[in-house]
């Protein structure tokens, strides 16, 4: 019999009358020591679907209809005190943000030692060891110095294997993971990844999966559940699904998956224009200056050297902290560089300023991550995208008019949306609007940062359709900063892979990609899930220890190919 | 407030589909009581000649200290002044002080935090800094001060109430500020080659404005109160002015034989301050622009 036996599941927000159901009639059943991938895109209900077995549901949502048997009993008719029971010691919870879940104010050892006397009923000294053995089982050094220190002083992934260690020491026996690893750099999920695995083949845990990444279920899913509206449109083996997908739905999702087997774009290196943006040696660095810190500065930008060509898309990629947005900021002279020179088509912004600088910036706009933030929440779309039209004056009320027409066309959306406002959009409608005012200034160079990493999948690679198009059509350039090594090879003629604020590695796309050199770069595409079961476990992974210990990198550029350079 | 036409037109002819913003204040129970009673006293404050029987300040419109009565329907005082028509012009005085004085703070706060959180460096030293040190003294203790050296009348009193309500009003305009200036929104303006004016008065003013109306209908009633209270201590309205505070003041000696006189402009002091609270309140739920579609 299954572990867990949800049977026509129905969850709604207020009245039954005026809000349709966010999960629809879901079926849902999971074995024991089974991984079982909950699929969708946002707003798909698959995280309703998931809190309702905890009975976590936000304020207002209601369960309408339907039963959730965990063992042979049903959860929903449980009560307050009943489901604390079972919260925590049979049935544990890992979110996406660790930072949340614990408590910032105990320390590590606080509060996984609680949880052991809690739930386990064992004595003070038994759950601290028990604590320290599971904090080593998920890899955790120095494990006893560990338990003394609180959340902050550890790094995202860090808190997720606190997390881990915390549901592992419980025993659970059934695991729910909602998007636990989109928050972290790839090789840090790959190194979660493996120890949900780990946990699931150790301790007979059934773990219900929620992601919306195709890649993380092809690594990790026995069996897929695809959502969508609330309802479930595919359910199969996780090998089928990928092989053969039935629904029309599953179909688009897992064609609108970038790959890192798709071809890269074609670069012939002549078949660029001139040179739009250079960077020179440039360097940033943060703190060191305070009163009070006498901590090193940060080193962001550490002596950069960059060019993009007309036409060209020179991605930059690397892992968090690895310094590529401060460089894209840059580039934009939102940040002043300590040393070096910043060229913007054929002029030196370093040291201009004032009118000059607001001049010559126009010709390099940026594309932000955040499409909530990057709309002033006061002004409609049609001022919006107006703005830098009226700035630049010159152009009468109705001209301006025609032109917001037809740049939100061109950026793939109706005229009619100039009347709305920001909160009236979707996320990669806004997305679109944004790209629409970049383009309003005809800029010779666009930076881009992660555009498309707060998007769906089907949304991100309309978005990204959308920006090579218009590439092609107005010999754009793009600085496009990201951290999905997929979505570079969609969209990069040129790859720069950035490393504690040094580029280690520089070269066309499909060198770079298919013939890494560099071994951060070779650990980076190694660590990045393949949308794939059939070549689960082929991933290589990257040891820590491998890693060159010199703190600053100092090193040479060698070229080790046609245009391929990396730094030695 | 600065509100651009440039760009407004461009999308004027699309659809509007927004609820209108009173509906959304009313639609909350706090908000409806609290402009309930703000619009009473709006009232009481704009017709006080039509809706008060007596003259505030005529002696003897009846027998000294007569309890309430359908001819005096809040009683007399000592010198037989109506204590309701009083009530009603002291509403006219009280909406003037809080107005005054909150006008006074708010507009130099919001523009010292304005200016700190956009100019940076060495500017916002300066006035964050100098702005912290006049705030770690108490309001009202500042006040204080500043009547004792302008001289105690009606005028200084509002004066002084505003100027010691400046920090508060330019701390929470240059914090509410830092955090848009940190958007990418506010950067795409840069990039989009926007210079100081626009940056300050069309991105940043109109989205700290939301957050400033609401400080400045919750910092009216502390406004009210202080100048109330420097009334209250003989420093502001002077007799025979119907102001609250002093009334009530003035009711003191009596209130064994007339507690009245210190029950009513208590009661209205109490209700005008809880009124304009819980109206700060709904506001700020009602200003929210991602409030907007909850119903």
């Amino acid at each position: 019999m299954a572990l867990v036996d949800i049977s026509d599941l129905t969850i709604g927000f207020g009245a039954e009358a005026t809000a349709p159901p966010v999960v629809d009639g879901v079926d849902l059943s999971i074995g024991k020591g089974e991984i079982v991938a909950l699929v969708g895109e946002s707003g798909s209900g698959k995280s309703m679907t998931a809190l309702s077995i905890v009975g976590l549901l936000p304020e207002r949502g209601r369960v309408r209809a339907g039963q959730i048997l965990f063992g042979g009993k049903d959860l929903l008719t449980f009560g307050e005190a009943a489901l604390r029971s079972v919260r925590g010691a049979r049935i544990g919870m890992i979110f996406q943000e660790p930072m949340t879940s614990l408590n910032p104010v105990l320390t590590i050892g606080e509060q996984l030692v609680e949880a052991l006397i809690v739930h386990e009923k064992l004595s003070k000294a038994e759950s601290r060891n028990r604590a320290i053995a599971m904090l080593e089982r998920t890899g955790i050094d120095n494990a006893e110095r560990r338990l003394r220190q609180y959340p902050h002083e550890f790094s995202g992934g860090m808190r997720q294997r606190v997390m881990i260690a915390m549901m592992m020491a419980l025993k659970p026996a059934l695991l729910i993971a909602d998007e636990p690893t989109t928050a972290l750099d790839v090789t840090i999920q790959a190194q979660i990844l493996d120890l949900l695995r780990e946990m699931v083949r150790d301790l007979d845990t059934s773990l219900l999966l929620i992601t919306h990444d195709m890649g993380v279920v092809a690594e990790m899913a026995d069996r897929v559940v695809v959502m969508r509206d609330g309802k479930v449109v595919e359910r199969g083996d996780c090998e089928a699904i990928f092989a053969a997908p039935q629904a029309d739905y599953t179909r688009r999702l897992l064609a609108a998956v970038p790959t890192l087997d798709d071809p890269t774009r074609e670069t012939t290196t002549t078949s660029f224009g001139p040179e739009v943006l250079r960077l020179e040696d440039v360097s940033r660095s943060f703190g060191g200056d305070g009163f009070f810190s006498r901590q090193a500065p940060l080193k962001a930008a550490d002596g950069v050297t960059l060019t993009v060509r007309e036409g060209e898309t020179l991605a930059l990629v690397g892992e968090s902290g690895s310094g590529k947005s401060t460089l894209g900021r840059l580039a934009m002279r939102l940040e002043k560089p300590d040393g070096g020179r910043v060229v913007v088509a054929g002029e030196d912004i370093t040291r201009l300023s004032g009118r000059g600088l607001r001049r010559v910036r126009r010709a390099i706009q940026m594309i932000f991550q955040d499409p909530y933030a990057s709309l002033d929440p006061r002004f409609s779309i049609g001022r919006t995208i107006a703005e830098p039209m009226i700035i630049e004056g010159g152009a009468s009320r109705s001209e301006v008019r025609e032109r917001v027409r037809a740049l939100l066309e061109r950026a793939g959306l109706s005229a009619s949306m100039a009347g709305r406002m920001p909160h009236e959009l979707s996320g990669g409608q806004r997305q679109r609007v944004a790209i629409a005012r970049a383009l309003a200034v005809s800029p010779r160079i666009i930076v881009a940062d992660e555009p498309t990493s707060a998007l769906d999948v089907s949304v991100q690679a309309k978005i990204l359709d959308l920006m090579i198009e218009l590439q092609e059509a107005e010999a754009l350039a793009y600085l496009f900063i990201t951290h999905d090594l997929a979505v570079v090879r969609r969209i990069a003629h040129r790859v720069a892979v950035m490393r504690k604020g040094r580029i280690v590695e520089l070269g066309a796309a499909a060198d770079v990609l298919e013939r890494p050199v560099h071994p951060y770069t070779r650990s980076l595409i190694a660590a990045a899930p393949v949308p794939d079961p059939a070549r689960r476990g082929e991933r290589h992974h990257w040891q820590p220890e491998a890693e060159p210990q010199s703190p600053d990198m100092a090193g040479e550029w060698c070229a080790v190919g046609d245009e391929h350079w990396i730094l030695a | 407030m600065t509100q651009a036409t440039d760009t407004a037109a461009v999308g004027r002819d699309a659809r509007q589909s927004r609820t209108p913003f009173v509906l959304r204040l009313v639609r909350q129970p706090a908000g409806a009581i609290g402009l309930a009673i703000v619009v009473a006293l709006v009232v009481m404050a704009l017709f006080a000649e039509q809706i008060a029987p007596y003259s505030p300040i005529k002696m003897a419109a009846g027998r000294p200290l007569t309890s309430p009565s359908l001819a005096h329907l809040l009683g007399t005082d000592e010198f037989g002044r109506d204590m309701f028509s009083r009530i009603v012009y002291g509403a006219r005085l009280t909406l003037q002080i809080g107005l005054i004085a909150v006008g006074i703070s708010l507009s130099i706060g919001t523009l010292i935090g304005l200016v700190a959180a956009y100019a940076g460096g060495f500017v916002e030293k300066l006035l964050m800094r100098s702005t912290d040190v006049v705030f770690s003294f108490t309001e009202t203790l500042i006040a204080l001060a500043f009547v004792a050296v302008l001289g105690p009348s009606l005028e200084n009193a509002m004066i002084a109430v505003g100027i010691a309500g400046v920090p508060f009003y330019a701390r929470t305009c240059y914090a509410s500020a830092l955090s848009e200036e940190g958007k990418p929104y506010f950067e795409a303006s840069i990039a989009a080659g926007a210079g100081h004016a626009r940056l300050l008065f069309l991105h940043l003013l109109p989205n700290v404005v939301p957050t400033m109306i609401v400080i400045a209908t919750l910092g009216l009633s502390n406004a009210i109160l202080a100048a109330a209270a420097l009334s209250f201590l003989g420093l502001g309205a002077q007799p025979p002015t119907p102001e609250w505070g002093a009334m009530l003041s003035a009711g003191r000696d009596f209130f064994n034989r007339a507690p009245w006189l210190m029950l009513y402009p208590g009661l209205a002091i109490a209700l005008t301050v809880l009124a304009f609270n819980i109206l700060g309140d709904a506001l700020r739920e009602a200003l929210d622009p991602r409030a907007k579609e909850r119903s």
